[in-house]
This record gives structure tokens, sequence and C-alpha cells, in this order.
């Protein structure tokens, strides 16, 4: 069995053939689906036989020999056997397409994760949470269909056709010759029709989809609708965009059927034809295309009754298209998301620092920060020392979120040098110097999990730990009076947190985990001025036992600080000593 | 049955022709696809017969049966194309109503208690509104095709052989509802199940990417990550028990297909033997069971489309409440020009805590000055804005507001929701305002600059993947539609959360001028900005 790793998804030119690669993944099961896809057909096949010698044997030949095959039970049985066969085999089929698509998938989900983690932040500008969020749970998991029936269907649009075809040579050359004329024709006719279709619901399937999004949207909106009184005239908005939409969808429909009523068509027509045929051969009208110059009444049962079989895949394929082009939208952001370029990174080896060195001294030396490789601010150049608490200030846009994300290691240096102890440490994915790190972020990052969780994220500690730091944060009656306290689970429809008390939850957890270099970004923006009081309090406790505070904010006023940063996005840094 | 349901067929109701032509093509389709292998096996068996003899040969009318052959085929493929054009036709028309009376529905309600925002609750709602949609074009329509063509089917069968029609009646009842009733349980069962694990999977997936700073620090990204990974397993796993359980159905579906050939072939053959049926008609009315076959086979989801629409409906109806609460507010002398609101013994507990967030407040606010809340968070500041805004409506208390009609009272609320449309759309909300008064209101916020960069000003696109505005921005544009609205009674949730302290400033500056005859009520953590006239309120 192939593993397909990312690198092979990396080198894909577009979203098909990334959907290729993908359904190597389960290449196993689906050549167990078309094996006993096969089997279905040939059932299929035995059956039709079956049924025609018993009606031939019944109704067409001179009872010469008794008893004639209708009257041998074992028939009987042997018929009752095929059709159970060809009706229990679908429970394996479905066993074996559900696998291979949850194999798919979850492939696809290790592939996406793995990628992600060599991502890590860089992810953030080209795609928001939720679309990252939608992806992992939405859209890799609606391609279920594609995987699971549309893959295996597609082979045995080929492979069930060409049986059928071999099976009718038993009686003659001109059905499976009028057969096979008209294979070709299908695919031909379908890419004729099908390409203008497939783009057409293509473009419907957008439609529909912006219209769905647009009543989602709405209804995530209703409370600035209401607030505005414009609900009356939304709903009017609503009912006009969807007459619109279904006017267009109409004209595309128009065509899009046209594929499966082509199909339709042949299968009919192909009945008739064969009927006629055969009626005509009987009659003794001509005698063209049987082997025999006599033939029984079984060859026209066999022949009628296989026609419609031969385009019975086709047409199951049909019905799958929509599950093709909903998977192929979600191929294209995935390789959107693989093919994102990991931030280059800064060679790591150098990690001699010991483990747990007390920190005597940060300097920065022209450290340069930036997203990618554009600079966002003037290189700095600034020492932190144990014990001080440093105010960095700036307007919007002067990159002090950036320098923060820098300083954690969590985006790499465009250029400079920081300096540990007046030793140089290359700080970006360093694990043990992250360990070091307490950063709280200005949107409070909390999981959707317990507040338990939350604060320990893997570690342990004792409740009482956890609710001495929820008291240094000002969160412990907070969380006193949330239902099962500790244990209360924060979620997006919960509406107990609020904004500030989210991010004293967020800073308890810096409290509890002692870091030696704390990062705060806009930490105060959300607290309220006696929340704010208390928090500076308790920021000056955590230094007292030699942490290094550097905060964020363009707020706060500097005499609570021993250092003030003041960032400017074009001219250089300036630093103050108050 | 749900109002909404009774309103689905009402709307159906109005579309009858459209509906009804549907309906009556798929029939002519479903009779003209079993018809055609019903006579081309007559065809053949009749010809092989007199093939027989030479003068029975010669005397076999055969054009009739091949132009009757031919005309079949032909209604078919047509008929299946017209089908088609006319369900979709009718289900979009039905659509456009309920989807707009839908978002009524919804309009008529209050999200602030049980928000709607969450992923969970918006996404089984979109769900919902999907199953409503396609309850005539996957539940009525099979359905009813699958009914009538088992009947006619019948009726046929008991004309030439009634032994065998007697012994079709238990496979066919199966078929037609047994199976039907169990598909639906396999349907609807699993169904909320998998929707609770899947939305679990999203909160995990969300949990991921929402705190990757957090995780990166902490080396949790790893079992963050098999998290995800293991609660989609988990959904996955449901997802294929929900398959293999339907697929179970279809299995005994196939199964009584197949005693229904075997009844065909077995009965037909003794009916020849014993001389009850002609030779002829054995074929005929086997491919009659096969063309059925497949009716049935496509019908057997009917019911639960239907019964998943019906769901959707029921729960789609639920959510506004049968008896909406009254506004509780009471308006007097709405021409007076002093404004007041005054608010007695005011008490609001959210129905899934214990305390209440306000308890028994007393106090009385007046124009033309402005009132500050600047409690701790947690202490009901949002709670009274929204009870004051008419959203929230109180357990105990009153609120008596003067000098203002119902429609007077605006609000900013603390999250402002960006719609998908223009800034100019995102701004006016549907009511309608000159350019100049958007500029000069776009000024007042000091977004006018951010605006003029816009590719196309006031009719650019907003929103996800095109222009997001910040935090920031966000609150000043959520102020700007306040501004438009031109209210008398104005409340502010944290209007400047996010805005620079300056800029702050100068915007409440301006807002004061605009201002200076109305009521403002504002909350917010930044006392530095409350002005000399204002007014603290605690609560």
């Amino acid at each position: 069995m192939s593993q397909i790793n990312i690198s092979t998804l990396q080198r894909c030119a577009n979203g098909q053939q990334l959907l290729r690669q993908a359904g190597k993944i389960s290449r196993r099961e689906n050549l167990w689906l078309t094996l006993t896809g096969a089997l279905q057909t040939a059932t299929t096949i035995a059956v039709t036989g079956l049924i025609a010698l018993l009606i031939n044997s019944a109704v067409y030949t001179e009872a010469l020999t008794t008893p004639v095959l209708w009257q041998h039970s074992g028939s009987w049985l042997l018929l009752a056997a095929l059709l159970t066969v060809r009706a229990l085999l679908p429970l394996w089929q479905t066993r074996l397409a559900d696998s291979a698509s949850v194999r798919v998938r979850n492939r696809l989900r290790a592939i996406v994760l793995e990628h992600c983690a060599t991502l890590q932040l860089s992810l953030e500008q080209p795609f928001s949470h939720a679309e990252l969020s939608n992806l992992l749970s939405g859209e890799i998991d609606s391609t279920r269909d594609y995987f699971a029936e549309f893959l295996p269907q597609q082979r045995l649009a080929m492979l069930a056709p060409l049986m059928i075809i071999i099976a009718c040579l038993w009686s003659g050359w001109l059905v499976p010759l009028l057969l096979a004329l008209t294979a070709p024709l299908v695919p031909l006719f379908m890419i004729i029709v099908g390409h203008k279709a497939a783009a057409a619901s293509q473009r419907n399937l957008t439609e529909l989809t912006r219209l769905g999004n647009l009543l989602s949207d709405r209804i995530k909106g209703i409370c600035a609708l209401q607030l505005a009184d414009s609900c009356d005239a939304e709903q009017q908005h609503l009912f006009r965009q969807s007459e619109q939409f279904r006017h267009s969808t109409m004209q595309v429909l128009r065509l899009a059927f046209l594929s499966g009523t082509l199909l339709e068509f042949f299968s009919a027509i192909s009945i008739a034809l064969v009927a006629v045929y055969l009626g005509l051969l009987y009659l003794d009208k001509y005698q063209i295309g049987m082997w025999q110059e006599q033939f029984s009444l079984s060859h026209g049962v066999f022949l009628l009754m296989l026609a419609p079989e031969f385009y019975l895949p086709l047409r199951r394929l049909g019905a799958l298209y929509h599950a093709r082009a909903d998977t192929s939208s979600v191929a294209t952001h995935l390789l959107r998301l693989i093919q994102l370029p990991p931030p280059c990174a800064v060679t790591n080896d150098d990690q001699s620092q010991p483990d747990n060195a007390p920190v005597r001294q940060i300097s920065l030396q022209q450290l340069q920060t930036g997203y990618g490789s554009t600079a966002i601010a003037p290189p700095h150049n600034f020492t932190l020392l144990p014990g001080q608490r440093i105010l960095l200030k700036g307007p919007s846009g002067a990159g002090k979120s950036t320098l923060l994300d820098t300083l954690a290691g969590l985006q790499p240096a465009l250029s400079g040098t920081l300096l540990l102890n007046g030793v140089s440490i290359a700080v970006y994915n360093n694990r043990r110097w992250q360990q070091r790190i307490g950063y709280m972020t200005q949107q409070p990052e909390l999981l959707f999990d317990t507040v338990r969780n939350n604060l320990c994220l893997g570690r342990e500690f004792t409740d009482a730990e956890l609710f001495t730091a929820l008291q240094q944060a000002s969160a412990d009656t907070l969380v006193a009076e949330l239902p099962g306290q500790l244990d209360y689970r924060i979620s997006d429809s919960g509406g107990f947190l609020s904004g500030g008390q989210a991010q004293r939850i967020a800073l308890a957890r810096v409290f509890l985990h002692q870091p030696a270099l704390l990062l705060l970004d806009e930490p105060t923006a959300n607290l309220d001025q006696q929340t704010a009081q208390q928090f500076m309090a308790s920021l000056k406790r955590f230094c007292a036992t030699g942490g290094i505070v550097l905060l964020s904010s363009h707020r706060d006023s500097a005499d609570q600080f021993d250092q003030v940063i003041a960032l400017q996005p074009l001219t250089s840094a300036e630093v103050s000593h108050a | 049955m749900p109002e909404l349901l009774k309103r689905y067929f009402q709307l159906l109701w109005q579309q009858r022709g459209m509906a009804t032509l549907g309906l009556l093509l798929a029939t002519i389709t479903a009779l003209a696809g079993i018809a055609l292998l019903a006579v081309s096996g007559w065809f053949i068996s009749a010809t092989a017969l007199a093939g027989l003899s030479l003068a029975a040969a010669h005397g076999f009318n055969y054009f009739a049966p091949g132009a009757i052959v031919r005309g079949l085929s032909i209604a078919r493929t047509f008929g299946r194309y017209g089908e088609r054009l006319t369900t979709h036709e009718a289900t979009f028309r039905v659509i456009s109503h309920l989807r707009s009376e839908m978002f009524a529905t919804l309009a008529k309600h209050n999200w602030q208690e049980q928000p709607l925002n969450s992923h969970e609750a918006s996404s089984r709602l979109l769900d919902d509104i999907r199953h409503a949609e396609s309850l005539y074009l996957s539940a009525l329509v099979p359905g009813l095709v699958m009914l009538l063509s088992a009947l006619l089917y019948l009726a046929t069968v008991m004309l030439f052989l009634p032994e065998l029609g007697l012994w079709l009646l238990l496979p066919l009842l199966i078929s037609v509802a047994v199976l039907p009733t169990l598909y639906l349980r396999q349907v609807l069962q699993p169904q909320n199940t998998l929707h609770q694990q899947r939305s679990q999977q999203w909160s995990d997936a969300h949990s991921l990417f929402s705190n990757l700073r957090t995780l990166i620090l902490f080396d949790r990204l790893t079992p963050q990550s098999d998290k995800l990974c293991q609660s989609a397993a988990i959904a996955d796993q449901t997802e294929q028990q929900a398959s293999n359980a339907r697929q179970r159905v279809q299995a005994l579906n196939q199964l009584v297909q197949a005693s229904m050939i075997l009844l065909v072939l077995w009965q037909g053959i003794e009916g020849f033997a014993s001389g009850r049926l002609e030779g002829t008609l054995l074929l005929m009315l086997l491919l009659l069971t096969l063309g059925l076959q497949e009716v049935l086979t496509t019908g057997s989801s009917a019911l639960a489309a239907f019964a998943l629409g019906y769901r959707a409906l029921e729960r789609i109806g639920q959510l506004s409440p049968v008896h909406p609460q009254p506004d509780q507010r009471q308006f007097i002398e709405p021409g007076n020009p002093a404004i007041r609101i005054d608010i007695d013994h005011l008490s609001y507990r959210y129905p899934n805590r214990q305390q209440a967030t306000i308890d028994h407040l007393n106090t009385r606010l007046q124009g033309p000055y402005w009132y500050w809340l600047t409690n701790p968070s947690g202490r009901g500041k949002t709670t009274l804005m929204q009870l004051l805004a008419g959203q929230l409506q109180p357990q105990q208390g009153q609120i008596t507001c003067s000098g203002a009609g119902i429609k007077q009272i605006g609000m900013m609320p603390q999250q402002i929701s960006l719609l998908q449309g223009s800034l100019r759309f995102n701004l006016c909300l549907h009511q309608h305002y000159s350019d100049a008064e958007l500029w000069q209101v776009l000024k007042t916020v000091e977004l006018d600059q951010w605006a003029s960069q816009l590719p196309r000003q006031l009719d650019s696109w907003l929103g996800k993947g095109s222009h997001q505005p910040s935090g920031g921005e966000m609150k000043r544009l959520g102020l700007a539609r306040l501004i438009l609205q031109d209210r008398r009674i104005l409340l502010l949730d944290e209007p400047t959360a996010g805005i620079d302290a300056e800029r702050s400033v100068r915007i409440l500056q301006r807002l004061r001028q605009q201002w200076h005859n109305r009521l403002v009520v504002i909350s917010s953590h930044e006392c530095g900005l409350i002005g000399e006239d204002d007014v603290e309120l605690r609560l």
C-alpha cells in the first residue's frame, strides 16, 4: 500500500490532480470495489441468462426431454442464490466504499494538520480562523460522496458496459455492435453537452452557495438589521435575490439536464432498437447479426434484458456529478493551503543555552521584524533586565504585535541578533526558549474546553495553585460563580464569558506558569479601571520575583513602567528611561 | 401540523399548476419506462412464437407494436427532461417565498438570551433550511410516483393473472410501506448524533486555529491536532454506521425485489403450463416487474426525506416563540421635547443563571445628559442596554420613556456585525441616504480616509476575502450606522474599545455636537473619556 505524502500533493498543478493523487490513498479498497462491481455485473449477466433459459424452456421449446429446465428445482435454487448474492453484494461494497473515503479523509486531515504545524503563524495571513476550521471540519467531510461513490463508479462505468458487450456476443454480433457504437457516443456527447453543462452547473452551484451564504450571513447579522428596523426590507431583498437566482438557475438547468436526458435517450432507444430488431428477426424479415440461423427465444430475452443494464452505470455516474463539482472546490482550497511555503527559518542549532539558566539580560541588536520578507518597522535596539516593566508604545501598524511574536519565537526575525545573557540565541521555533515565555494576545486565546484545561494546558497543577493564579488576575470570584467552576466548559454558545472575563482567565494562565519573560499585547483594553489597577499591581508583584514584563499598549501612561519603548512605523525606535 | 409546514403547502398550492405538471410528467416518465420494457418483452415473445409457423409470421402486424415502442422511448426521454425542469421550477418558486418567510420568522425573535451566533445553532439552522427546501423535490414527487406506479402495476398484473397479483401483494406492501419506514428510522436517528459530533469537531478545529500562539508556546499543537483528528474519527464512524444501516435496509429491499422476480417467474410459468396465461405475456410481466423496481428503489428514501423536511420546518417554527414576549417598555408623551427614561424596580435574570444580573434597579435618565456605565465587566451593563433597547424583557419592573417613541431608541451593540455587501449597504442597511450624508458621517467617525482608499469607495465589497475592517474600524462603522439612524435615545455599548485614545476623544467631541439635545447612555471602561457635564451611573 502506498502512502501518499505531502510533497506528492504539493506538486499537483490543480485541484483535479490533487483529487487523483488523493484517490490513490485508498488504492486497495478501490481495487476491491472494482472487483465487487465486476462481480455484481457478472451476477446480473448470469441472472439474465438463467431467466432467459427458464422462459425459453417453458414457453418456446417443445418438451422433447422431460423434465425441462424449469421443472428442475436446481435451476430455481441457482436463480434464488444468484439473486441473493446480487442483493447482498452492495452491503459489502458500501462497507468498502465508506472505509475508503474515511481513510482518504483521515490522511488528508493529517497532511493538512502536519503542514499547519510547520506553517505556524504564516497561516494567519492568507486564511482566517473560520476558513481553516471549516476546511477541516466541514469541507473535507463533504468529500465523502466523491471518494466513496464517484471514484469507484467511474471505473465501473468503463468496466461494466464492456462486460455486457462481451456477454451479448454469446448470441450474435449486431446487438453488441449497436451498443459498442453508441458507447463512445455517450462520452462524446457528455463532453460536448457535459462540459458546457458542467461549467454551467459549477456556476449554478456557486450561485446556490452564494445564496445560501447570503441567507446565513443575514441570519448572523440579524441583530444589526433588527436595530436598524430593516428586517422587512431585508426579507424583500432576499425574495428578490431568490427569484433572480431562480431565473439564472433555470437557464443553466435547461442545458445541464440535457446530458442526463441524453443517457436516458440512449437507454430508451437501445431497448426500442433491440426489441424491433429482434422482432423482425423472429419474423424472418431478414437474417443478420446472429451466429445461428435458427435461434431460440432465450437469445431475445437475454439481449433485451441486458440492453438497459448497459447504460445503468453511466446513469449512476451522471447522478453523482454534483459530488465531483463539490469536491473540486474543496480540492482548490486544500491545494492553496498545502502549497503555502513554510517560513524561512533561521538555522536553529544554537541551543547551547542551559535549560534553566536564570535570565540576567536580554538584548536586541539591530533586530529587524517583519512578515515574509517585508520589514515592518525599523530595527530594534534595546535591553531588558530582570525585574523590569517595559511599555511598548506606538500607533497601530507600528509593529508592536510583530515584535512580541518575534520575541516569543513565533515569527522569524529578518535580520539582527538577540542576545541572552550576552550570548546570541536563535529564538525562532526554539522549544526551550518558548517554554519560558508567557504571552497574552490581544484577543484572549481560550480553547473550547474546561477552565481547568485552559489554565493547565497539559501541565499539572493543584486546584489551590489554580485559584491563586486566578486571584492574581482577579478572576477568582468570576470562576467561582460559573456553574461547575473550574470544570465549566467555555464554548461559543455559552455567553457566560464577556471579553474582559476571558482576558482575565487568559491572564491567570500566564501567572500560573511563571514565565521568565512575560509578553502582553494590549492587556488592559477590555478591563475596567479598577481591574486594570489591580492588574498593574499584580504585574509589579510578578516583577519583584525577577520576571520581565513587556507590555504593548496605546493607552497606558508611562509612569508605572521602568522603561518605555516608542515604536514608529517609519522613524527609528526611540528608547527613553523613565 | 407545524405552522411553517402549513405555509409550505400553501405555497405549493399557489404553484399548483407547475407542481402538478411536474408530478404528472414524473408519473408519465415512470410509466413510459415501465411500459417500454413490458411492450418490448411482449413484442419479442410474440414475434418469436409467431415465427415458429410461417403463416403466423406472415400475418403478424409488427408496425403497431414497433410504433408503440418508439413512442414510449421518446415519451420516456422527453418526459424525464420535462419532469426535471418543471419540478425544479416549482421547487425554486416555493423556495423563494419560503426563504424570505423563514428569515421573517427568525427576525421576529430576539436572539440575546439564546445566541444564534454559535456554530452549532447556525449550522443546524442551515441544515434545516436545506431539508425544508427539498420537501417537494425529493419527498413528494418520488413518493407519489412510487405509490401510483405500484397501484397501476398491481392492477395490470391482476388483469392478466389474478393469482400472481395476490402473491405480490405482500412484497409490494413491504416495498412501499415497511421499508421506507425502516429507512426513515435509519436516517433520523443518527442525524442528531452526527450533527453534534460534527459540531464538536468544528469546535476542536476552531480551538486549534484561534489559539495558535498559546498552543505553540505550550507545545500543545500536536495534542490539539490529535484531538481534532479523534473527534473527526468519531464523527466519521457514526457516519459510517449510519450509511451501513441505510444500506442494510436497501439490501432488504433488494431481497424483497428478488422474491418478486421469483414469484412472477414461478407463477407465470405455472400459469402458462395450466393454460391460464398466454406465453407471450410471461416475459411482459417479468419486465413490468423489473421496470417497477427501478421506481421502487428511488422512492424508498421519500418518506425519510419527508420526515427530515417536516422536522426541519417544525424546528425552524419553534425558534420563534408561540407567544412572543410583549414589549414591556412604556412610551408616553412622544412629542415632549424633554427626553426621560424612568427605571422602576427593574430586575432581569438570564434563563440559565441563578442570580439576577440586574436586581431591582431604580434610576432616572434625562436628556440632554450623557450617562456613563463604568462598572467592572459582568455587572450587567450590556444587559441594561439590551433591556432599554427592548432586546430583552425584564422579569420585574418597568421602563418608561417619555419624549421618544418606540422607533426613537437606537443602539450600537458591543459586537458590530459586518454583513456581506458593499460599504454603502453596511451603512444604510436598506434605508436611503445620499452620498453626501454618508461621507459626512464617515468623516465624523474618521473613516473617510479609509473609505476613499477602497477600490470602489462606497460601493466596495466588504467582508471575508476582500476588505475586512479591523476591530477599531468595525466599531466606527457601528457608530456611523447609529448616527445615520438619527434616533433621540442613543445606547452605546463599548463604543471606543480598540480605538486610539486620541481618536476616541476627537470622535466623542463631534458626537457631543451632533447629539447635543438627546439622551445618550454609554457603557465603557474608559473613564478618561467622561466629560464634565456627564453623569456616571453605577449599577
